[in-house]
């Protein structure tokens, strides 16, 4: 048996692997080195692993003279296909007419004005004269959420959200009835967003082909703290924001722009410009200590990570009863927000009180966690404000702000503007596990680590699990992310089958460089690059370019402990550093 | 918003919809003449300096929303050959 | 004290490249590959990436041949090609052992090139392994920019240089100029500078690209030499209904009578528009012969083989993103305009460039510090005669050249400190024309000029007669300068790029009126009242720069025939001189 078929796609001859569809057949087109033998077929609702049937009228092509959906209709021996006939693009040509009729089309207040798949093929498609197609009805906004916006006027009914929340993340807050065009997306909860049990991750954002999902825009605040004398704006910026804000510029995809970024905020006004890097290097000394406390004191285990919101807001939902796993640490931005707020603040002579702390996230789930309780570790709020990777793009492009002009040798503002190797694989899948392992390994040695590399625990799988061996003391691990991942792990946990000590959770697929609030890539780019991993490999190569790669060496990390902290686990540090977390 | 200007080698006149111009200021990037200016008042790009245009196509082509219409409307005013064999009265432009 | 920063805001790199196309993108990739630790900053009056003539014009791309015999036979087709013997065949023989990587570096800086089945550059048919071509997207600036931005260059856009600063030693240390949406006051400052500004262009016709020479004025104010600008002038034959190109149709033109004024006049088939076809053609309609035109419906070999119309998608220089280009360009003009038909009426269209900056065999110009990459220095570095359609070629080649040797220069320099005097008056003269009341426009000037693209009696056949004209001419836009005004960041620099591109004209007619003989087919010199070539007195380069007074110096340079391994026919090495070049 033949494992190949061939066939004909606009007159050029291909073998292709049995069984795929049509589309499979044209992204392995768009693969090969010669323009003219690549065969591009539109797509809108399509997503790898999202969404695999394309609904939405535009996806189809002619098949040994038929027109079918490219997405559905599988390839066999000999076919015939057209993607470019007139039949086919009138067609299509229909189907976004359909899909128009129903979206709010004020592109100019849209946030995703630029980066939207719709609009990308109406362009391509050149609907220039069409008479504007009056909307079929209004809804209003769905505003409830502290952290997600849904205008439904502006929704295509790809279903993506639905998907994404139900499939990867196990949530379920939204949901849909109804077929096709008429279909009703709604939260799970009629009085909205907020009322449902959305854990606040943005996936939902990040997959949107249009502007029906947003972060709230927080960037009108922000730029209120900077205009006002008296305030002291503080920025922090997480580490899977320098492996992504240069998409939102153009940048190829994993270019890791750190300078840039500090010489950029430093342009916008911030009077200091912090590394979060700082922050998880203080989170690892926290985390590794309880690590070590735990294992050595029989508490209680496994301990998982609680660095991101997303996850912690899923657990007090979905495993209320697995509260006292989750180490105490406070995440790593909203421990810098609690450094600066004393130790910073002391520091430099500033009430606390005038100090404003803005953190830029990849993260839409952090705008939830700055409004948590016990998040004020000096009694005022850790983290005031929280922006997206989105929201800072979207200021410095206002500010005129040209990210390609910065230095990529500008560095970040001190004390807390030095952070470790280990510090910025935080924002990757593992990255966390490596960088408490480097550090707990020395703790429980008391020998400086050789090969600072644990590759076990790299990599984009949804689940990973090793043993490591530290000084004859073994440590089984696991890693999950994306929150279906987590939910068939900690399945596994409950039930006994596995057993570890130390487990990283973080919600989003492939970490927080997959972050729901990092720039969107359309549906192509999905297929074709593995987005996540060139983030990841920016980090890593951050990483092993990075002079100091533990935590425990951060010279300022060390100053912290020593001016201001005592050492890890101190009083000092649970009433500022630790959290605690209630069933929802 | 209807522009037009006109030179001694081509006339160009720019039909934009300015009222669905979606922001992009793709035309703004693309113009190697910096014929495109963007309207911070009214929230669109236009052609403020036509005079400059080479007619390249290049705005009219990547605009996203295809809000620019270009057309040229004249070429040549003078006829390079009947000028220089002197059948063209001297200009006073 | 005076501070720098009081004048404007201070950019500080390691090198400073002006202009961010094709050759200012190439220059600074080159230069950041051979030493990463370099600081490199680019900056552009557009947007880096979208801007600069690669992302419109040509899509074909050069390499000299890999055969052993390569560099020998492309650099014998060369000298002979468009201006015979004004080469000069060191640089050229350098220049094209660079070519060789010409289209494997593109394709190393992420640039999407079209090559055959094998990946390789096809020959070129009419010169047997001497040149290899492929084509590149148009899109090739935005793949240079990715590929900068991921080695870590910075690029700055929307700023305008109009002045170049220098040390006390003469050195170039900087630039200044205004950004083109605030006209804020941006300062550079640098130990190495690469001009990629393209040189001058007298003309704003559909689908050609302005210049206005502000890069060679810049230069020329330091000291910069310009070499052979006398060779600036290129014919096309066009549609009269559309002033598009007719490729290849030059053998094919007609009068009203259905006579063929190649036979009529030349002879013989040419493969370029020459002067003596466009002196046919002004006599034919002087006569009453006119309208011009060509029979399309029979295309001669030449029309066959230049304007083959038969490329499509599989044709490997051709790209999806310039055909579609191209696909709107016709069916706009043929709404607009209308079809111009199988019979067409023709006439001509002058294309006047000015790139004449001298440079060596590393793209360095006699000034220090200063390196000239790009189309600026085609002239001047007596590669003129780059085979048509090479234009990316050059842009990369000499971007690669000067990245190579600005590299170390720059590693090695030290700082050297800006006078602020200079920033000063600089700043002030940069300005000058804000606001000046009852102020004139840049328009004015450029109607003028343009002028001269009609009258090919001024740009193509010269004689000293109009040469005088021209200098009158000159003398009255002079005096329209001081009283130029702008309100704006566009106005201001239209009134600076005037002065500039007045000058380049001047340079033009200056070193015209001094090579007392007539030579070249593309970009030729065509004197009237000297129509032969003179080997004999005129193997000579004509040079320019500012002389000590401020006035412009014209100063001839025998061209070391002595030392090349190609020479015309019958040259006798001049006395005084000996062998010099050995196999």
């Amino acid at each position: 048996m033949m494992n190949t078929v061939n066939i004909k796609i606009n007159g050029y001859d291909y073998t292709m692997k049995k069984g795929i569809t049509i589309l499979d057949a044209s992204f392995e087109t768009l693969k090969m080195k010669r323009e003219y033998l690549q065969h591009q077929i539109p797509t809108l609702y399509y997503l790898k692993g999202v969404v695999d049937i394309d609904e939405s009228g535009v996806c189809v092509v002619e098949a040994d003279g038929e027109i079918v959906n490219a997405s559905v209709t599988r390839i066999k021996e000999g076919m015939v296909i057209e993607t470019k006939t007139p039949a086919v693009m009138a067609a299509r040509k229909e189907a976004l007419a359909k899909i128009l009729a129903i979206h709010n089309k004020s592109c100019i207040y849209c946030a995703r004005s630029t980066s939207c798949e719709l609009q990308n093929l109406l362009h391509e498609y050149g609907f220039t004269n069409e008479p504007e197609l009056p909307m079929s009805k209004i809804e209003l906004l769905d505003t409830s959420s502290k952290v997600l916006v849904r205008d439904n006027n502006k929704c295509i009914r790809c279903k993506r959200c639905i998907n994404v929340c139900a499939k990867m993340q196990a949530v379920s807050a939204i949901a849909c009835t109804g077929n096709g065009l008429d279909a009703v997306i709604a939260p799970s909860s009629l009085k909205g967003l907020a009322a449902a049990s959305c854990v606040n991750c943005g996936q939902c954002v990040a997959v949107c082909p249009v502007g029906a999902l947003t972060e709230k825009d927080q960037t009108e605040e922000v730029r209120k703290a900077l205009a006002d004398p008296e305030k002291y704006v503080v920025v922090q910026v997480a580490p899977a924001v320098r492996a992504a804000l240069g998409e939102a510029f153009e940048f190829p995809i994993g270019v890791d722009v750190e300078g840039r970024i500090a010489e950029a905020l430093k342009r916008l006004g911030f009077d200091k410009v912090f590394d979060t890097k700082f922050g998880a290097d203080l989170t690892i000394m926290e985390e590794a200590h309880e690590l070590v406390e735990r294992i050595q004191n029989d508490g209680v285990l496994p301990m998982l990570t609680s660095c991101c919101p997303g996850w912690i807001k899923y657990a007090e939902h979905f495993y209320p009863d697995m509260l006292d796993n989750l180490s105490s640490c406070k995440s790593p931005h909203q421990m810098q927000g609690a450094v600066i707020k004393s130790y910073v603040a002391q520091k430099e002579g500033i009430a606390k009180e005038n100090i404003v702390t803005v953190s830029v996230m990849p993260c839409t789930a952090k705008k939830f966690e700055i409004t948590r309780d016990d998040e004020n570790g000096a009694g005022v709020p850790d983290v005031d404000i929280s922006i997206t990777t989105n929201e800072l793009a979207k200021m410095l492009k206002d500010a005129e702000i040209q990210l390609e002009a910065m230095n990529p040798k500008s560095v970040f503002d001190n004390p807390l503007g030095i952070g470790t190797g280990a510090g910025v694989i935080f924002g990757a899948t593992g990255g966390v596990m490596e960088a408490a392992l480097r550090t707990a390994a020395e703790t429980i040695s008391g020998k400086p680590l050789e090969n600072v590399d644990f590759k076990a625990v790299r990599g984009m799988n949804g689940i990973k699990e090793a043993s490591v061996d530290i000084d004859g003391t073994e440590i089984k691990v696991a890693i999950a992310s994306g929150l279906a991942n987590a939910n068939a792990l900690l399945t596994r946990i409950k039930s006994g089958e596995a057993d570890y000590q130390f487990v990283e959770i973080m919600a989003c697929p492939g970490g927080c460089v997959n972050g729901g609030g990092q720039p969107h890539q359309d549906a192509k780019t999905r297929r074709l690059v593995d987005v996540p991993a060139e983030r990841a490999a920016a980090l890593y190569r951050n990483d092993a370019g990075s002079s100091i790669r533990k935590s425990h060496e951060n010279p300022y990390i060390k100053a912290v402990y020593e001016e201001y902290l005592g050492e890890p686990g101190s009083e000092k540090a649970h009433e500022l550093l630790h959290t605690t977390y209630a069933a929802r | 918003m209807i522009v037009e200007n006109r030179g001694q080698q081509q006339s160009v006149r720019y039909v934009v919809d300015t009222d669905r111009c979606c922001g992009c200021k793709r035309c703004i990037r693309r113009c190697q003449e910096n014929v495109w200016q963007w309207d911070e008042e009214h929230h669109h790009a236009y052609p403020k300096y036509p005079d400059e245009c080479v007619l390249c196509y290049q705005c009219e082509m990547d605009c996203l929303n295809n809000v620019i219409d270009i057309q040229a409307i004249a070429t040549l005013q003078v006829d390079p050959l009947e000028y220089s064999a002197g059948l063209v009265k001297s200009d006073n432009e | 004290m005076a501070d720098i920063k009081d004048y404007g805001e201070l950019y500080t790199a390691d090198i400073l490249v002006v202009g961010g196309g094709m050759s200012g993108l190439v220059t600074a990739i080159r230069a950041k590959e051979n030493d990463p630790d370099l600081d490199i900053l680019v900056i552009d009056k557009g947007i880096i990436g979208w801007n600069g003539q690669a992302t419109k014009a040509g899509n074909g791309i050069r390499a000299t041949s890999k055969h052993p015999d390569g560099v020998k036979n492309a650099l014998g087709y060369l000298v002979h090609a468009h201006t015979p013997f004004m080469n000069d065949q060191e640089f050229l023989q350098r220049y094209l052992e660079v070519h060789r990587d010409n289209i494997d570096y593109m394709k190393h800086c992420g640039v999407i090139t079209s090559c055959n089945e094998n990946d390789e550059a096809t020959p070129l048919p009419f010169i047997p392994d001497a040149l290899d071509m492929g084509g590149v997207s148009i899109n090739v600036c935005a793949q240079l920019r990715s590929f900068a931005l991921k080695l870590g260059i910075r690029l700055l856009s929307r700023v305008n240089v109009f002045e170049l600063l220098t040390s006390k030693s003469g050195k170039v240390i900087g630039a200044i100029g205004f950004d083109m949406d605030h006209m804020e006051c941006k300062i550079f400052h640098a130990k190495a500078v690469a001009m990629a500004t393209q040189g001058c262009h007298f003309k704003k016709i559909g689908l050609e690209f302005m210049g206005y020479g502000t890069g060679v004025g810049a230069m020329y104010r330091v000291g910069a030499v310009m070499r052979n600008v006398e060779f600036s002038t290129q014919v096309d034959v066009v549609f009269k209904k559309t002033n598009t190109p007719i490729y290849g149709g030059f053998n094919m033109i007609c009068n009203k009578h259905g006579e063929n004024l190649t036979q009529k006049y030349i002879g013989h088939i040419e493969w370029e528009v020459t002067p003596a076809l466009v002196d046919a053609m002004v006599k034919e309609v002087a006569m009453g012969n006119g309208p011009l035109w060509v029979n399309l419906e029979e295309p001669d070999e030449v029309r066959q083989m230049i304007g083959g119309t038969d490329m499509d998608e599989s044709t490997q220089r051709m790209f999806r993103d310039k055909m579609a280009w191209e696909h709107l360009v016709f069916r706009k003009t043929a709404q607009n305009i209308g079809d111009v038909g199988t019979k067409p009426e023709t006439t001509i269209k002058t294309v006047i460039q000015v790139e004449p900056i001298k440079v060596d065999t590393d793209i360095k110009t006699d000034v220090e510090g200063l390196w000239a990459p790009g189309k600026i220095s085609t002239q001047g570095n007596a590669y003129f005669g780059w085979t048509r359609g090479d234009g990316l070629g050059n842009a990369s080649t000499t971007g690669m050249m000067a990245g190579d040797s600005i590299a170390p220069y720059a590693a090695k320099a030290e700082w050297d400190e800006i006078n602020l005097d200079q920033v000063a008056a600089l700043k002030e003269k940069i300005y000058a024309p804000l606001n000046r009341p009852n102020g004139r426009k840049p328009k004015e000037i450029y109607d003028m000029i343009e002028r001269y693209i009609f009258d090919v009696n001024k740009c193509v056949l010269k004689s000293e007669d109009e040469i005088q004209k021209v200098y009158a001419d000159i003398e009255e836009m002079k005096k329209i300068v001081p009283h130029l005004t702008a309100d704006d960041p566009h106005s201001l620099a239209k009134c600076l790029e005037a002065a500039d591109t007045i000058l380049c004209l001047e340079m033009i007619f200056r070193s015209a009126d001094m090579r007392k003989e007539t030579r070249g087919i593309m970009y030729p010199h065509y004197r009237k009242d000297y129509p032969e070539t003179d080997n004999k007195n005129w193997l000579k380069w004509i040079n320019i720069k500012q002389g000590d007074n401020g006035e412009m110096e014209l100063f001839t340079e025998d061209i070391p025939m002595w030392r090349y391994p190609v020479r015309p026919e019958g040259y006798e090495i001049p006395e005084g001189h000996v062998e010099e070049f050995y196999v």
